[in-house]
């Protein structure tokens, strides 16, 4: 299980997230938009940091430790699958392999100051699950402006939601590279503009 | 009827007195016509014979009849007093009657007045010629039964003025009038009906001049009688106007229901539109449940679908890895954990910390499971597969509520639009249901008046046989005496009568509708050339009927020639059937009331094709006694040819000036 602790989404993102997720939302639960996300992040190469500006108060989203684990699997499975392409990209096909799948098993081993062995996460794995804590953000930015951003009312993010759907499908083709993909939903498309 | 001529005196352009048209008299050659042009006076040369017979003008200016030169002429005074006068004389069941009507006109302050009343003198001279008789105002009804008014509409048509009165008044009393009918309602009023009692009938001076020995209870039963008598006469007259009620209440309602019928569009407008409500209600709220439904769909395992993309990829990645999973067989983790634990290997090898051995171990117990790399990423692939084809409906799901929630919101949309539009057609119009509630209101009303019409009929019914037991016990008792018997006998013979001439009026009655129909359609048949036949109502009203439905079509324009056509029709099977029932009672050597009338017809040329024009004027003269026809030289032309045998004098309007015309005979 990665992701053993809540997680919290900060600053401007926790307001994009507000905007798509929860109840009368578009999506019912914050969880939903954890699901898909990272992977909508990958696709268009989004990696955000959290920001926190002066004019936003610090509202953040979590998700519970019960829904984590209830979908922990399913996590491990988007984890693997982001850090696997992540590093085939940057590195190469061992080194995705290992983040991917090796390093989520390793664990230092410290003592604490009464002596106890202490089992931690890697200082690698953490890096990379803030990797994947920034697709995140991105996937939440790129929702937040193909949805939101362009309407005002319930009945524009429908439409909006329907379209980037709609978008979305007509690239999700065999025949496509990741790339042709990725340029294809990117905001720099004039087609989905 | 023969109209032998007319004179004029100073009736509109008809300055000073005209020399006297005289009409042509000839059976056979029985045309009079009169050539004029526009403006010339031919409608007002019509119109005179309206004046004369009924003191009415259809003109604009009804009062204004004096001749303008006329008028000038007393206001400035050259004259002081001037008079219009039409005189008409005819020939009537042999008799030569002569019908005068006169107004005198002055000069009042600075306009012209009429000065008294009109003045209508009418004689009757005797066969020999010798002896004549004032008739008017001595019987103020000759004029109406030898010309009843209800039929001048046809007998003096004028097309370009006619409007439509076939289909509006009652003619029945006219056309019973003229077929003959009233004799014999005249004969019953004299006999009366049957068990009159009434002083003014023949049957009631006998009643009452039986003579009783006991004559206190003779006169108890007169007055019993006198009182069955009033109070049947007071249902009666009540009757007439419950009648009169009915009649008024039912032209009242059918005018309001074709309003109403006129409205119907209205109202199938108004139901669309409730029913264009009732559809963007049903479809708001199909909509808003579309509405929740979207995030239903869109939170229903999003990620199967978005992580569609990336699949292909991960599997193309890990298909170029090299992962060998080189494990021992059914050896697992903890058995390595357990060897590291114990400090020597299965051979004896001592296991430290950090030592190559241990290293070698910890590599090992990598490949092994839970561990092992390879069932992971096994594992890995199975999650991402199912993934991809659990996503495959997302799409069309997300894909569905939108395109319904589209297609609700064009529907609402339109439904809308459509509202709209009705909406501002419906303006002004929201007063048909209040018309519907009158047209209730009245239909009930004639309803009550209906059933006490019934209920009247009863008590007359009642009365009737009270009246005849109270009669039985009068005559019972009167004395034996031979005047009585003498009477009774009388009494027994004149119920008979007043019976048998009853049951004749009103089998001719029936009969005549139907004669007539039969009648008129057959010069329907003559002079109209397509497939039309017309009805007779029982108010003798003509309708134009379509005899199949091919020619509905053409039904619809009912246009002014074709109406003329039917009002000539009517003309000539009125005029026909007079002529055959006039044959018909002298062959029974009966005394005929019948008598045939002059058609006097202003432009009846004007609206109809030549086949019409051809027709007409082929029927008319054969129909008609005496024909005098006023027309236009251009309209006549073509009716020339075809009956110029039959015309027998022919005169012009020469108009000298605009307020002065002269009639003038001429050639034939």
């Amino acid at each position: 299980m990665i992701f053993d602790k809540l997680v919290r989404i900060h600053g401007e993102h926790a307001h994009r997230v507000e905007s798509l997720a929860g109840p009368g939302k578009l999506f019912n639960r914050n969880i939903d938009l954890f699901f898909i996300a990272p992977l909508i992040g990958y696709l268009l190469g989004k990696k955000e940091d959290v920001v926190i500006t002066e004019n936003v108060d610090r509202l953040n989203k979590a998700i519970s430790l019960e829904q984590l684990s209830a979908n922990s699997q399913l996590l491990d499975t988007l984890f693997q699958i982001i850090i696997l392409l992540h590093y085939e990209k940057q590195e190469n096909v061992d080194v995705a392999i290992d983040r991917a799948f090796r390093e989520p098993a390793r664990m230092d081993e410290t003592y604490d100051e009464n002596g106890l062995k202490v089992f931690s996460k890697t200082e690698e794995h953490l890096e990379d699950i803030e990797i994947f804590m920034s697709y995140v953000r991105g996937g939440i930015t790129h929702l937040y402006e193909e949805i939101i951003k362009n309407g005002s009312n319930m009945d524009d993010y429908i439409r909006n939601a329907a379209i980037f759907v709609e978008q979305y499908s007509a690239y999700c083709t065999e025949d496509m590279s990741l790339s042709q993909i990725q340029h294809a939903i990117s905001n720099d498309n004039p087609m989905i503009q | 009827m023969i109209i032998n001529s007319i004179q004029l005196k100073n009736f509109r352009q008809f300055k000073d007195e005209q020399p006297a048209v005289e009409f042509s008299t000839s059976k056979n050659e029985n045309v009079t016509v009169l050539l004029g042009d526009n403006t010339s006076g031919k409608t007002t040369f019509l119109q005179s014979f309206l004046w004369c017979l009924y003191g009415r003008a259809n003109f604009k200016t009804a009062r204004d009849l004096l001749n303008k030169e006329v008028e000038l002429d007393l206001l400035q005074g050259k004259i002081k007093i001037a008079d219009i006068k039409v005189k008409i004389e005819l020939t009537h069941l042999d008799m030569k009657y002569t019908i005068e009507r006169t107004q005198l006109y002055s000069k009042s302050g600075s306009s012209v007045q009429e000065v008294g009343t009109q003045k209508l003198i009418v004689t009757k001279k005797e066969e020999d010629g010798t002896t004549t008789h004032l008739i008017y105002p001595d019987d103020e009804n000759m004029i109406k039964s030898i010309f009843p008014e209800e039929l001048s509409t046809y007998f003096l048509y004028d097309t370009e003025r006619f409007i439509n009165i076939t289909e509006d008044k009652d003619l029945a009393s006219a056309v019973k009038g003229l077929l003959g009918l009233t004799l014999y309602e005249k004969a019953i009023e004299h006999i009366g009906k049957e068990n009159s009692t009434n002083r003014k009938t023949a049957l009631g001076i006998l009643y009452h001049s039986l003579e009783h020995e006991d004559l206190e209870n003779a006169q108890k039963h007169q007055m019993e009688l006198a009182k069955i008598e009033e109070e049947i006469q007071e249902i009666v007259e009540e009757q007439v106007e419950v009648e009169k009620n009915i009649q008024h209440l039912h032209q009242q309602s059918q005018e309001m229901r074709e309003k109403l019928q006129d409205y119907a569009e209205a109202r199938g407008k108004e139901n669309q539109r409730i029913r264009e409500e009732q559809l963007v209600k049903g479809n708001r709220e199909s909509l808003e449940q579309k509405k929740l439904e979207m995030p239903r769909k869109l939170s229903a395992r999003p990620e199967n679908f978005f992580i569609k993309p990336l699949v292909q990829k991960a599997f193309s990645i890990l298909k170029s890895a090299r992962v060998e999973d080189v494990g021992i067989k059914d050896m697992n983790a903890n058995s390595i954990n357990h060897i590291i634990e114990r400090g020597h290997c299965v051979c004896g090898t001592p296991v430290e910390k950090e030592s190559p051995e241990y290293h070698a171990l910890i590599r090992e117990r990598e490949y092994l499971p839970p561990q092992s790399i390879g069932s992971m990423i096994q594992q890995f692939q199975e999650r991402l597969e199912s993934m991809s084809q659990n996503g495959n409906d997302y799409v069309d799901d997300v894909k569905g509520v939108h395109k319904d929630i589209l297609k609700l919101n064009n529907e609402i949309e339109q439904s809308e639009e459509r509202i709209k539009s009705l909406r501002e057609d419906l303006k002004g119009i929201d007063s048909v249901a209040a018309l519907e509630n009158k047209v209730q209101e009245l239909e009930n009303k004639e309803r009550q008046q209906r059933d006490k019409k019934i209920r009247n009929e009863e008590r007359i019914k009642n009365l009737n046989s009270d009246k005849t037991a109270v009669l039985n016990k009068y005559q019972k008792s009167s004395a034996n005496t031979e005047k009585n018997t003498m009477i009774q006998d009388k009494i027994m013979y004149l119920n008979a009568v007043s019976n048998w001439f009853g049951e004749s009026y009103e089998r001719q009655s029936g009969q005549l509708r139907q004669e007539l129909e039969e009648s008129v359609n057959n010069y329907f048949q003559e002079i109209y050339h397509g497939d039309r036949r017309v009805e007779i109502d029982d108010k003798y009203r003509v309708h134009l009927k379509v005899i199949d439905e091919v020619s509905q079509a053409q039904e619809i324009d009912g246009s002014q020639g074709l109406e003329t056509v039917k009002n000539f029709a009517f003309l000539a099977g009125l005029a026909d059937l007079a002529e055959k029932k006039k044959i018909k009672d002298q062959k029974n050597n009966e005394l005929s009331a019948v008598e045939s009338l002059p058609m006097i017809l202003d432009a009846p040329f004007s609206n109809t094709d030549e086949k019409h024009v051809s027709n007409i004027s082929r029927v008319l003269p054969n129909v008609s006694e005496q024909l005098i026809l006023i027309v236009m030289q251009k309209d006549f032309t073509h009716a020339e040819t075809v009956m110029k045998d039959r015309i027998g004098k022919k005169y012009m309007f020469k108009k000298q000036t605009e307020t002065h015309t002269l009639i003038e005979e001429v050639d034939l």
